[in-house]
């Protein structure tokens, strides 16, 4: 038995592993998340459900909008209060925003020295300081956005249980209307650059795509779900479709649709939604799809960040004029199960909530995309690694390929060990 | 007139006036407690001369340190406003009116933004003045007195009163003050609205569960709470 073992993979938010284990013909691989446990979980338990969107937000530094999101959703859909349409709309604007951000953090800090022949930023910062500054301003407008919207840049605290905890102001929506032009410009340099990378060409073996579904829109926050076998369920139902496994190797569940690892991201929201995306972008999209490599996860988030800036311009347009009120406070709490589904920026995130008659939360189960990834990683690791060993390549440049991937998926790992609980042998 | 050099440049002031004066004259900034706009209460006309404060001290080309507020100028007279030496001193002296100072954050009109003693505190980096001094609202619109459990008057400022701004109340992240004056306060405060220890204890438990003062904010919590209520039902 021979083992390959990648051990603490750089460029990847957290810690991970990979390890391909070579047995005489067969060849397996493990994900292997070596993160501490985080049990939001079960920190959760308990709670009065007003205090559990600001602590569900903390579970990822990254992507704390969707979490904090998908998580007031869940209680708005446990309790049956409706949102006006101007606080959905804001809440899409507040989440592209952040997969932007996320998107272009990715792209360029993590993915794009790796084309470039560096190791690191540092190095892509002696090649071309431009670049890196203009990435740095594209950042720091993203958060601006964030910051005049919602508050605060991490976890964001205007935004509560039945809308925005304080009056936003049409002056604030002029002044990120005005940012999020100039973010236009930034968003198409983006794309002509990751548009004309040399990617690894490699087909994927699993075809399984999950994303959201909308038949008008290309949305980030939904109630239905879509597979690539234009199968559509509500996220209540997600329990009948989609399976979660422990492993013992890792603080990683690992996710199943029927029996069949799948993969959720912006590759399968661009292979399932892209004829919803706004006509210019539509027509870039056309040409690359079907994005069929893991590697394409990068041209994908190029053509998203267009789609969601040019998206949020629109809806922010359409909410300039209108006064945006401040939520009321729920008065009815009853015993109820919630389910909150939200798009983050590296696929679909459900969160899952029962309250008591008191308003505690009695029940909390939270699916992160990293964790629906993580068998669609190892499996795709493994077939990478079985083609490059019977072409008798050698052991650096199939790990050189393998940490690509790995990187290409851009998991997020904090966000992905918080599922695990803990198990005390004596 | 005379000149002065002042962090060494030249400035030409009038003969008879006291240091701070001269500067104020020639648009330099120092820190005052006296002579200050104040949004909401009275306004002093003059300086004080008793350098009783001592937060507008000086140093002299030789090493001394003089209060502004009460030393002349003379001719040719070298000062210099930020030094590190003044800075700890400063530091020090914002520690020693800071415990004589009667922590009533949570009514005082001054605070959002017009304390001057907090902004120079956070400047200096001197802890133990709550959130409740960065907080914008008073009275009525106070979270306390709309029955929400506000974790503000114990907790440690610094943030800008970030989630209070936005319309949610404070839960504590930046940790808990620990001096008694601050907690005496802000139990009396908490009493006032309502707000029982099992409720405060339920809120800490969040974010400050694993921290080492813990259990011992909680004994000194609890202590305050009963003997409080004690208070209250014998003026009853």
């Amino acid at each position: 038995m021979n083992s390959i073992k990648i051990e603490n993979i750089d460029k990847v938010f957290g810690h991970v592993s990979l390890e391909v284990i070579v047995d005489k013909d067969k060849i397996n691989s493990r994900f292997i998340v070596t993160q501490d446990a985080r049990l939001i979980e079960n920190v959760i338990l308990g709670k009065h459900f007003y205090e559990v969107p600001d602590i569900a937000s903390r579970i990822c530094g990254a992507c704390s909008i969707s979490h904090l999101l998908a998580s007031i959703r869940a209680f708005e859909n446990a309790l049956g209060i409706e949102v006006s349409e101007e606080v959905e709309k804001l809440r899409e604007v507040i989440n592209e925003i952040e997969v932007v951000q996320n998107h272009l953090v990715h792209l360029y800090l993590l993915a794009l020295p790796d084309y470039m022949g560096c190791t690191s930023i540092n190095d892509l910062l002696r090649k071309d300081i431009n670049l890196v500054k203009r990435v740095f301003k594209f950042n720091e407008l993203c958060l601006k956005v964030i910051e005049i919207l919602a508050g605060r840049i991490v976890g964001p605290t205007k935004c509560t249980i039945g809308g925005f905890a304080k009056e936003i102001r049409n002056e604030n929506l002029n002044i990120a209307l005005k940012i999020l032009k100039d973010l236009e410009e930034y968003a198409y340099s983006t794309l002509e650059l990751f548009l004309n990378i040399d990617l690894p060409k490699y087909k994927d073996i699993e075809k399984n795509h999950i994303s959201i579904f909308d038949t008008e829109e290309y949305k980030f926050l939904g109630y239905y779900l879509q597979t690539n076998e234009k199968l559509v369920f509500k996220v209540n139902e997600y329990r009948n479709y989609i399976r979660e496994e422990e492993v013992d190797y890792s603080t990683c569940k690992r996710c199943f649709l029927k029996d069949k690892p799948y993969y959720v991201g912006p590759r399968a929201r661009l292979n399932l939604n892209w004829d919803k995306m706004e006509p210019e972008v539509k027509e870039i999209a056309l040409r690359v799809i079907p994005l069929e490599s893991p590697f394409d996860n990068i041209r994908a988030k190029a053509i998203e960040i267009v789609q969601c800036v040019k998206h949020s311009i629109q809806l922010i347009e359409e909410l300039v004029g209108k006064n945006l009120p401040k939520a009321e406070k729920v008065e009815k709490i009853k015993e109820s199960e919630g389910y909150g589904l939200v798009e983050a920026p590296r696929g679909v995130l459900i969160h899952h909530y029962k309250i008591d008659n008191n308003g505690r939360v009695t029940y909390a189960n939270i699916i992160t995309p990293t964790t629906m990834n993580s068998h669609h990683i190892e499996r795709n690791a493994t077939n990478i690694a079985q083609e490059l060993l019977s072409n008798g390549e050698n052991l650096d440049n199939l790990k050189q390929i393998l940490t690509k991937l790995v990187r290409a998926y851009d998991p997020c790992l904090p966000c992905a060990t918080h599922l695990v609980k803990i198990k005390i042998r004596r | 007139m005379v000149k002065i050099y002042v962090n060494n440049k030249e400035v030409e002031v009038n003969k008879n006036d006291t240091i701070l004066k001269a500067l104020k004259k020639a648009g330099i900034e120092l820190h005052t407690f006296c002579y200050l706009a104040i949004p909401h209460g009275i306004e002093l006309k003059e300086y004080y001369k008793e350098g009783s404060c001592r937060i507008c001290l000086v140093e002299l080309s030789n090493g001394k340190i003089v209060p502004a507020c009460a030393y002349p100028v003379s001719e040719g007279l070298r000062i210099y406003t930020d030094t590190p030496k003044l800075r700890r001193i400063r530091r020090t002296v914002l520690e020693l009116l800071l415990a004589t100072h009667k922590i009533k954050c949570q009514s005082c009109p001054r605070k959002g933004g017009f304390c001057e003693l907090l902004k120079l505190c956070k400047e200096y980096g001197v802890e133990g003045i709550p959130v409740c001094a960065e907080c914008p609202y008073y009275g009525d619109d106070c979270f306390l007195a709309q029955g929400e459990v506000c974790l503000g008057p114990i907790t440690q400022s610094g943030c800008g009163a970030k989630c209070l701004n936005d319309g949610k109340p404070c839960r504590g992240c930046r940790g808990p003050i620990l001096s008694k004056d601050v907690l005496e306060e802000a139990v009396k405060v908490y009493i006032k609205y309502g707000i029982t220890f099992e409720q405060i204890k339920e809120s800490i438990k969040n974010y400050w569960l694993g921290s080492k003062d813990y259990e011992k904010l909680l004994s000194l919590l609890e202590n305050l709470f009963k003997k409080e209520e004690a208070r209250v039902k014998v003026h009853e």
